[in-house]
């Protein structure tokens, strides 16, 4: 029996093992966001059930929520109906929600880690396919639809088989500029978007160990992208430093228990997978999607390419996605005017990234022509950005300075891309119509996103010396 | 859940790669308070544009009205795990979803609504489509459950894979939630044994 990460984390939560290679796994942390959330409950009503463990569930409103100055609407038919509902049905449940009033609210997978929800070697299932984020913690996490959050309402318990392992390993030192976002584009493009199928994500090397914790969970956010359910990470000193204090993390004598039980639980794993990707990050450069799939990544100087001599499944898939986006064979990203910048989303709203990002809006001014925005990850990062100056920074430049919620990542709030504009965004899907009808999104590191909201057009910031 | 065996019925093929949840089901379709009706949201902005029906979709066809089992490429309903795909490729009469693979989500997704995916080859997958395009729909396709065989009128029956917990739970049209509440004592059991080696994760109300 293998003795990776994955399988220790897998094992301790079994609680029976079913025919057909299915465990039934215990869910240590249930969350639910306000887009299906109501619709999760009102089935268990109909079924005549309740929630098993109020206290082991949150919900979060942050996809229907307007995200202008105090809330203002309108924001999308039907949207404040649900969040009403999910509002009701949460209260007579008993179960805490971050409702669109409480400081803390924000986008789910970020109000989890930073409220200690999501921890080391928890179970955490969220009705959302970004659940993977906090598997960044050393968590198993991985996202379920209304059917199977229903189940875990009922239970609190999913039926799951175990995945395979994807064992990725960056290694090399980080040039300038390149990040987590980098790293999982670059990922994406070797592996494709199916190529993770099947296998769990589990993230190591020296390069991926230099990241930030936040960053980390850019890294694990976006594995959904590569076709996995879960990312994990064998959790290290920076993880548990990370988790202290946090308001639902263990406090105390609690806390010296629970750190000795994680640091025993990553210790001594087998650092074996049944694949292995193997990425040299030290030749990086920050990778920018061209198309209309997260596979379609290029560098930020290299030209879009051509579909020619691809195979025909391929090239037809290139071909429409060209002319989707407006753009030839050969063509440099650099030389298309953008209308919009999205700094934001479960992928890129943490402090770190509103932190990178102001560097290179300091001092500038938002380009003509280009709408640019930040909509930071939740309320405590947006508190946190008003005290260190950076919302100054962003608003003083022209940006809109927005209130914390998914955005213009679903775009299901009433925020969203011009018909056929382009748009550098922070986010994790660049599919067709996902920002907005004929949008076309282009995704980038907070970075590139904010040095291009500057240039009105995709730059890398450090062209002059790199390389 | 309804349970499903056996269809012999139209298809209809939609075989470009990777398509995505967000082409299934657009914005507008997916604030809802019900299961129901999703099956006029169903690759709407695709059958549809500025109010007119797009004739060479697929759907729009002239003989693939009411079609039962769609052929699809592969990761075909990759990307969000919106439980909509599903309900809307059911509500607009779908029994089964042929493709050389399925997103995660998507297929864990069917199972728990009754929707069957197969897959098989993409080669296979690929002729089936031929197959049903150039006889207009005449030639139906039987998918049977019990044999794991998808065969075409007039040609050739290819066998799938599925594992057994979703087989026998489409078969029998089990209630998964009530099937998991027999193991309740289990449950129970684990989170005593669990609650003082991991104290942490059993918070209460109060914490």
């Amino acid at each position: 029996m293998a003795d990776r990460y994955l399988d220790r984390l897998w094992d301790m939560h079994v609680v029976a093992s079913l025919p057909g290679g299915v465990d039934l796994i215990h869910v240590d942390r249930h969350l639910l966001h306000d887009l299906t959330g109501a619709l999760a409950f009102s089935s268990l009503k109909a079924g005549g059930r309740s929630v098993r463990h109020p206290e082991l569930t949150w919900g979060v409103v942050d996809h229907l929520i307007s995200s202008k100055k105090n809330r203002a609407g309108p924001t999308i038919e039907g949207g404040p109906g649900l969040i009403e509902a999910f509002e009701q049905h949460t209260a007579e449940s008993g179960v805490r929600l971050f409702g669109p009033t409480d400081r803390d609210q924000g986008i789910v997978h970020i109000v989890s880690a930073e409220q200690g929800i999501a921890l080391p070697g928890l179970s955490v299932l969220c009705i959302d396919s970004h659940a993977c984020t906090v598997g960044a913690l050393g968590a198993l996490a991985w996202g379920i639809g209304v059917s199977e959050a229903e189940h875990i309402l009922a239970t609190q318990t999913i039926r799951a088989t175990r995945p395979k392992l994807m064992r990725v390993e960056f290694n090399g030192k980080l040039p300038q500029g390149v990040g987590g976002k980098d790293l999982i584009l670059a990922l994406i493009a070797r592996i494709g978007t199916s190529g993770g199928r099947g296998y769990a994500l589990e993230y190591d090397g020296d390069g991926f160990r230099a990241l930030s914790v936040e960053d980390r969970m850019t890294l694990c956010n976006m594995a959904i992208e590569a076709g996995s359910e879960i990312a994990i990470v064998r959790p290290d000193e920076e993880t548990f430093e990370y988790c202290k204090g946090r308001a639902y993390a263990p406090k105390g004598e609690d806390w010296d228990k629970a750190l000795a039980t994680w640091r025993a639980l990553a210790d001594g794993c087998e650092k074996t997978g049944d694949e292995l990707v193997m990425i040299d990050v030290s030749r990086l450069t920050p990778q920018v999607t061209w198309g209309t799939s997260p596979q379609q990544v290029i560098g930020i100087a290299d030209p879009v390419p051509d579909p020619a001599g691809a195979d025909d499944r391929v090239r037809s898939q290139m071909e429409r996605a060209l002319s989707y986006m407006g753009l030839k064979p050969g063509d440099r990203l650099s030389d298309f005017p953008i209308q919009h910048v999205f700094i934001g989303s479960c992928t890129n709203a943490r402090i770190g990234d509103l932190r990178r990002a102001a560097v290179h809006v300091k001092g500038h001014k938002v380009a003509e022509g280009v709408r640019a925005m930040v909509v930071p990850g939740s309320g405590r990062i947006r508190r946190q950005a008003e005290e260190e100056g950076l919302a100054q920074i962003f608003i003083d430049a022209g940006f809109e300075w927005r209130e914390p919620g998914c955005s213009m990542c679903a775009a299901v709030n009433g925020d969203m891309v011009g018909v056929g504009e382009r748009c550098v965004a922070t986010s994790n899907r660049n599919f067709e119509g996902r920002q907005g009808e004929r949008a076309r999104t282009h995704l980038a590191s907070p970075e590139i996103a904010a040095a291009s909201a500057v240039a009105g057009r995709i730059v890398d910031p450090w062209r002059e010396t790199r390389q | 859940m309804t349970p499903f065996i056996e269809i012999r019925g139209k298809a209809v093929p939609l075989m470009m790669a990777d398509i995505d949840t967000d082409q299934m089901i657009t914005r507008e379709f997916l604030i809802t308070k019900s299961r129901k009706g999703l099956g006029r949201g169903l690759f709407h902005h695709w059958r549809f544009v500025d109010g007119k029906r797009v004739e060479d979709f697929p759907f729009n066809w002239d003989w693939a009205a009411d079609p039962q089992i769609l052929i699809a490429g592969p990761n075909f309903a990759c990307g969000s795990s919106r439980e909509h795909a599903v309900w809307s490729v059911m509500d607009y009469g779908f029994k089964a979803v042929i493709a050389p693979s399925f997103g995660v989500h998507f297929r864990r997704n069917a199972y728990k609504n009754g929707l069957l995916p197969v897959m098989l080859a993409a080669n296979e997958v690929e002729h089936l489509a031929e197959a049903v395009t150039r006889s207009r729909g005449k030639q139906l396709i039987h998918v049977s459950l019990p044999q794991q065989t998808v065969t075409l009128d007039d040609g050739p029956s290819y066998r799938f894979e599925i594992e057994e917990e979703p087989k026998a739970a489409l078969l029998e049209g089990l209630d998964e939630i009530g099937l998991t509440l027999r193991h309740a004592a289990a449950i129970g059991a684990f989170q005593e044994k669990d609650a003082p080696r991991r104290p942490w994760v059993y918070l209460r109300n109060e914490y």
